[in-house]
């Protein structure tokens, strides 16, 4: 292999917070971190121009459409940069700019890499230019412009697969910045941050950005502030500093939990945008004392998102408290209480230790749960069974009290699941199957069929390609085109990995081609952080047609009934049909692999099947009703329903572990008719006086709209 | 047309039924017998007549007729197209301003008009500034090949128009061409003041400041009530505009800071970007060493440079490999919030009034289009008056007459309890007052439902809220007749006596027991 593979990690500088810090005299310390990135993230040749930059995951293209200027983009490979670890911070240098965004978007898609032990992919381009489905395709690069907006706003744009970053010019009287001086959206280390894990969770859970139910978009904000405010604790001497004024209690005011300084003092709050900690109040901070029925009288989706993140940070501090407290035992003589004055630097570097620790292993709970959570209309409350669920799978024994910590938290805020009438670390796991197929008293099926039809389905694809042709239950022309499809994929799969592979593999291994049964022979999930993303995302393309193969197949029937997937002729007209068997439709999103290591170091590896079905929804009951019955009113419909199941199948057993539903299923009117009230009761709250309000998920720049002025 | 009666107690209100836009003409009685008259507002939005043949001149010449072309009073809530572009409406065959004939007593605006009041000026200035953006952008989007209908310029326009009083800013821009060639050595902010001066809406204002001897009245909230001259016993109250600059802006609480008024960053910005012309003379966010134009990018000589851009941007006008990711013109669409953001906060300087009857306490209520912030500031304001306590909770209790604002559009009326601790609908008409309760919806729905983004006016939640609170007397000015709800008996219908015509509706508010 080359000398790529054994290179250090890139090194680049950026703003620790934002150009605020260095503004101040107590603060510049603060100013700047060094973040280094794995090498191969963006394997490249360091004799070789790094322009742009533009690298495997993230294009920095800065192009300023309101002054028809384009930026000439740096390059991280010109000898003086490397070895400085790039340019220094400069808010006067478009160059600059473009380094700070391309690093902390990297960072923080390194940090949700190995949380989930796969490669990072972003969500297909499935609409065309005027807004018309399209068969999905791959993005390789999520697109990012410093310099596209001006205004005080910064969005993720799911249509164009990238970051809009906006410039603009403080107002008179702020405690931010200068009157006059311009604020970069693009250099707040919390706001790229922010921005990146929309595209994130966007590539994982395209649909959680239909606003169905009053949490889904505020998860969405919520997870994108968490990863934002617990990047900082990576930092140790921004940390180490902190700790060291806060004697290490950081229940205080400190920097670590505000997100946004600048950005936040510059729309005149005087404050950060948003503190998961406390707030000021007539003069003096304090502490958010939990308040379990906030959320109750919440609406808003930053509002309801910051209880989210309120939650999740207490915890935090119950971890890291438990975590310290020997520590200071240790310091004061046992007694637990510290001598007035500075701390001894050894116990500040302990302290940041044991808090950064912590920090790092609430996120990564906070990461693999998107693993854990139903494929559409997610809740706060699934959520925190998700983080349960995951972490229990992850390390049987909870060592430490993390998810008694988590649950405490979650509740004090008033977060638990709808309809559980025994809330404990016991009741919030999702059911197995067993005890799903229990609680249906069903005949529990011969999933060991399943398990072996699994297996099949991964390790011997082109067999069972083969098998799907000898259904009968296809319908002509449409059946011939999804097999066509397999086909089609099964190749592109072989010639990608080809590609792939012939670019790492010395000459002799690339003239000995290797045949598509072989190549399609070994499991494709199973590469983990060494897949080639394209590659990748073929596979769980490919596996998830295949995992639609089987699980429409008649005998699959009880194991359909007992995730809620339902598949009989009379369902509601309303409910998508398949066009290529008889029935209601589903759709199988894509079966990727979680790999984590355990607290025994043991590689655990599960396969996450997210499985849907959709009906048309009205807000006019009367239209829904007769829609239902086949007789559709003139115009189109207001809304998609949706409901599906997550599967987690243990990627050695085939056995299906978890099965993660949504309440109810597809023909089960009082679930839509909680839906409808949600739509309904939006539309009457809307901001704008004069077009009618968001019933259909359709505003394509959602976040745009969620972003502006850091509403 | 005869003349309007003034009643022999009380006051007849008359709801012109133009289109979509305000025009209340009321009589009273006053000591020595005559007819007192006074107009609210008289505004129409362009081509948004209900009936074709019921134009805004139309209206003015009934005006006249039914008063004997004397106005004791005009009152303008709020400088909205559709609320003052009667004024500046010239008859077609003279082209003389329809309002010649009629003369006019007394003119009574708002604090926020008065030239004399330091902050009303500061908020005046924002708005200038707010509304020079915003046309620079639609120029920037007509330049980038934006149509007048497309999706990304249609509301902006329309609220722009509401701003001007005119088709969007085109007038504006034109005024502000001719002011850059007469007065090159002004700022581009003043230029812009002087051009703003000739938009429509400040046509109207003005017009009608030059049609009466002496100074308007600036009303206040904090103000003591205000009498009609020659007339005995009704006062009216202002309760809005407020003064509390976060309830008229509804902007973000501000901390411990002073707040300024001046436009805020992002406007300026975008003002900035907008209006000096182009690109080319923009204000730039980095020194002129960094950044090349994208036109010598394309023609440069640096291949390195321009092909990187071409192979990760594309090419100005051709569709390239990734066009879809282009952004062009997404920052333009910071224009759209911006101007909706202009039209409530102008929506809410809206001159609020409870007109109150001498014997019964009744109260007329007209709100222009005040908004949330607006309302929300009614609940603290209290008078003297005659040595007793008057509070707006009072006032709204004892209100029998509510004249919709925003033709019934989300925000303008507030709902709520009658716990709640803010003005709201269920505090208007309670107890006795609850059975004479009457509102009036100036809109015209179908118009509003075909443009291009339609309008939900009046917002449907809205006018289910009206219908049950006043039992079905609702005038909706593009509906003929009220009709009666089935559940309402005819002996209670009866009482709810009421004049429909093509062009009017009209409804006394008597000054005695219902």
């Amino acid at each position: 292999m080359s000398v790529l593979s054994t290179m250090p990690p890139r090194k680049l500088r950026i703003f620790a917070f934002d150009p605020s810090m260095g503004r101040r005299h107590e603060t510049l310390p603060l100013n700047e971190v060094i973040v280094s990135i794995p090498w191969e993230m963006d394997k490249l040749d360091p004799g070789a121009p790094f322009v742009g930059p533009v690298g495997e995951y993230v294009e920095v293209v800065d192009f300023d459409p309101s002054l028809d200027l384009v930026y000439a983009p740096v390059n991280l490979h010109d000898p003086s940069l490397l070895a400085d670890n790039g340019l220094r911070p400069a808010e006067w240098n478009p160059q600059f700019h473009q380094q700070m965004t391309y690093a902390v978007a990297m960072n923080t898609i390194v940090n949700f890499e190995i949380a989930l032990g796969r490669v990072a992919l972003w969500a297909p381009r499935d609409r065309d230019e005027q807004g018309r489905w399209i068969n999905p395709q791959y993005v390789q690069r999520l697109r990012i412009y410093p310099h596209a907006l001006r205004d005080a706003n910064a969005y993720y744009s799911p249509e164009k697969k990238a970051l809009l970053f906006g410039y603009f010019a403080a107002g008179e009287g702020q405690s931010g910045a200068p009157a006059g001086t311009i604020i970069f959206t693009c250099l707040s280390h919390d706001i790229i941050a922010h921005e990146t894990s929309h595209a994130l969770l966007d590539g994982m859970h395209p649909r959680f950005s239909e606003a169905t139910n009053p949490d889904v978009l505020a998860l969405h904000e919520a997870f994108a502030d968490i990863v934002a405010i617990f990047q900082h604790f990576s930092y140790p001497d921004v940390l180490k500093d902190q700790i060291a004024r806060t004697r290490g209690d950081l229940e205080s005011q400190n920097l670590l939990g505000q997100l946004a300084q600048e950005f936040g003092q510059v729309l005149g709050r005087g404050t950060a945008l948003r503190d998961a900690l406390g707030g000021w109040k007539d003069g003096v901070w304090r502490a958010h004392e939990p308040n379990p029925r906030l959320l109750r009288e919440t609406e808003e989706v930053h509002d309801r998102g910051a209880i989210l993140v309120a939650a999740v940070f207490r915890a935090f501090l119950s971890i890291y408290r438990a975590r310290i407290s020997d520590l200071l035992r240790i310091a004061s003589s046992g007694t637990g209480i510290l001598p007035a004055g500075a701390l001894h630097p050894d116990l500040v570097n302990r302290l940041a230790q044991e808090a950064s620790k912590s920090a790092r292993h609430i996120l990564q709970m906070c990461i693999r749960a998107l693993d854990y959570c139903p494929p559409v209309d997610v809740t706060f409350g699934d959520y925190l069974r998700a983080i349960i669920t995951a972490d229990r799978d992850l390390y049987p024994e909870d060592e430490h009290n993390y998810r008694v910590a988590v649950m405490e938290a979650f509740l004090a805020w008033g977060i638990v699941p709808r309809d559980m009438p025994i809330v404990s670390v016991q009741t919030l796991l999702w059911p197995t199957m067993a005890e799903a197929a229990a609680d249906y008293k069903a005949v529990f099926p011969r999933l060991s069929d399943l398990k072996g039809d699994v297996a099949y389905l991964l390790s011997r694809p082109l067999e069972m390609i083969d098998e799907l042709k000898s259904r009968s239950d296809f319908h002509d022309s449409e059946g011939q085109t999804f097999l066509d499809g397999l086909d089609r994929t099964a190749q592109e799969v072989f010639n990608e990995l080809n590609k792939a592979m012939g670019n790492r593999l010395p000459e002799t291994a690339k003239r000995s081609k290797s045949s598509l049964r072989e190549i399609l022979g070994r499991n494709l999930l199973e590469l983990g952080l060494e897949a080639d993303r394209k590659v990748e995302w073929l596979a769980r393309d490919l596996y998830g047609r295949l995992f639609w193969g089987l699980i429409t197949e008649a005998k699959n029937a009880p194991l359909r009934d007992i995730i809620r997937i339902r598949t009989d002729a009379d369902a509601p007209a309303t409910v998508r049909r398949s066009k290529i068997v008889d029935g209601p439709a589903i759709e199988v999103h894509s079966v990727r692999m979680a790999a984590r290591r355990g607290n025994r170091d043991q590689m655990e590896r599960e396969y996450v099947v997210e499985l849907t079905q959709t009906r048309q929804g009205y807000l006019d009951p009367k239209k829904q009703e007769a829609a239902d019955k086949g007789k559709p009113p003139k115009g189109p419909h207001d809304f998609y329903f949706r409901r599906g199941c997550t599967l987690l199948i243990d990627a050695e057993t085939f056995e299906i572990r978890r099965v993660i539903r949504t309440p109810g299923d597809i023909c089960d009117d009082a679930e839509l008719e909680r839906m409808r009230a949600y739509l309904t009761r939006q539309a009457r709250s809307r901001e704008n006086a004069f077009t009618a309000g968001g019933s259909k998920p359709v505003r394509p720049e959602i976040f745009a709209h969620l972003h502006r002025q850091g509403s | 047309m005869p003349r309007m009666e003034a009643p022999e107690s009380g006051v007849t209100v008359r709801m012109y039924r133009q289109g979509h836009g305000d025009c209340f003409l009321l009589a009273t009685r006053k000591v020595d017998g005559s007819a007192f008259y006074m107009l609210i507002d008289c505004g129409l939005w362009t081509n948004s007549e209900i009936k074709p043949e019921q134009t805004i001149d139309k209206v003015v010449a009934d005006i006249g007729e039914a008063t004997g072309n004397r106005l004791d009073v005009v009152l303008v809530t709020h400088e909205h197209m559709d609320h003052v572009n009667g004024f500046a409406a010239k008859d077609p065959t003279t082209r003389k301003p329809c309002f010649d004939p009629i003369a006019i007593g007394g003119l009574w605006l708002a604090w926020t008009e008065d030239d004399g009041d330091a902050f009303a000026n500061s908020l005046r200035e924002r708005f200038h500034d707010t509304l020079l953006a915003l046309m620079g952008a639609d120029e920037r989007l007509d330049r980038a090949g934006f149509g007048v209908h497309s999706p990304n310029r249609t509301m902006l326009r329309d609220l722009l128009s509401f701003e001007t009083g005119e088709d969007a800013a085109d007038g504006l821009r034109e005024r502000f061409r001719d002011v850059k060639r007469r007065h090159p050595a002004l700022s581009a902010r003043k230029q812009g003041a002087l051009a703003i001066e000739g938009i429509t809406n400040k046509r109207a204002i003005k017009y009608l400041r030059d049609r009466i001897a002496g100074d308007p009245v600036f009303l206040r909230p904090d103000h003591d009530p205000y009498g009609l001259p020659g007339v005995d016993g009704v006062r009216v109250y202002a309760l809005g505009p407020p003064r509390d600059v976060e309830l008229l802006l509804s902007l973000e609480p501000q901390g411990e800071e002073e707040f300024r008024l001046s436009a805020d960053g992002a406007t300026l910005s975008l003002l900035a970007a907008t209006v000096d012309g182009g690109p080319e003379n923009a204000s730039r966010a980095f020194d002129p060493r960094f950044g090349i134009s994208r036109k010598d990018v394309e023609r440069s000589h640096d291949a390195f440079l321009k092909a990187f851009f071409v192979d990760h941007y594309g090419v100005k006008g051709k569709r390239g490999a990734e066009a879809w990711r282009q952004i062009d013109n997404d920052w333009l669409e910071s224009a759209e919030t911006l101007a909706l953001r202009l039209n409530d906060e102008v929506n809410n300087t809206s001159l609020v009034i409870a007109i109150e009857l001498p014997s019964t306490g009744k109260v007329l209520l007209f709100t222009g289009d005040a908004q949330r912030g607006n309302w929300i500031s009614w609940a603290p304001l209290k008078w003297s008056v005659d040595g007793r306590t008057v509070t707006a909770r009072d006032l709204l209790g004892r209100t029998v007459l509510y004249k919709v604002g925003h033709h019934g559009s989300h925000n303008a009326t507030l709902d709520g309890s009658v716990g709640a601790d803010y003005a709201n609908l269920s505090w208007l008409a309670s107890n006795a007052f609850q059975d004479e309760f009457v509102a009036m919806i100036p809109a015209n729905t179908p118009w509003a439902a075909h443009k291009d983004k339609p309008w939900e006016h009046p917002l449907r939640f809205i006018e289910e809220r009206l219908m049950q609170k006043a039992r079905g007397r609702v005038f909706r000015s593009d509906v003929d007749h009220v009709a009666k709800p089935g559940d309402i008996g005819a002996d209670e219908w009866q009482k709810f006596k009421r004049i429909e015509t093509d062009l009017f509706f009209e409804y006394t508010v008597a000054d005695s027991p219902a």
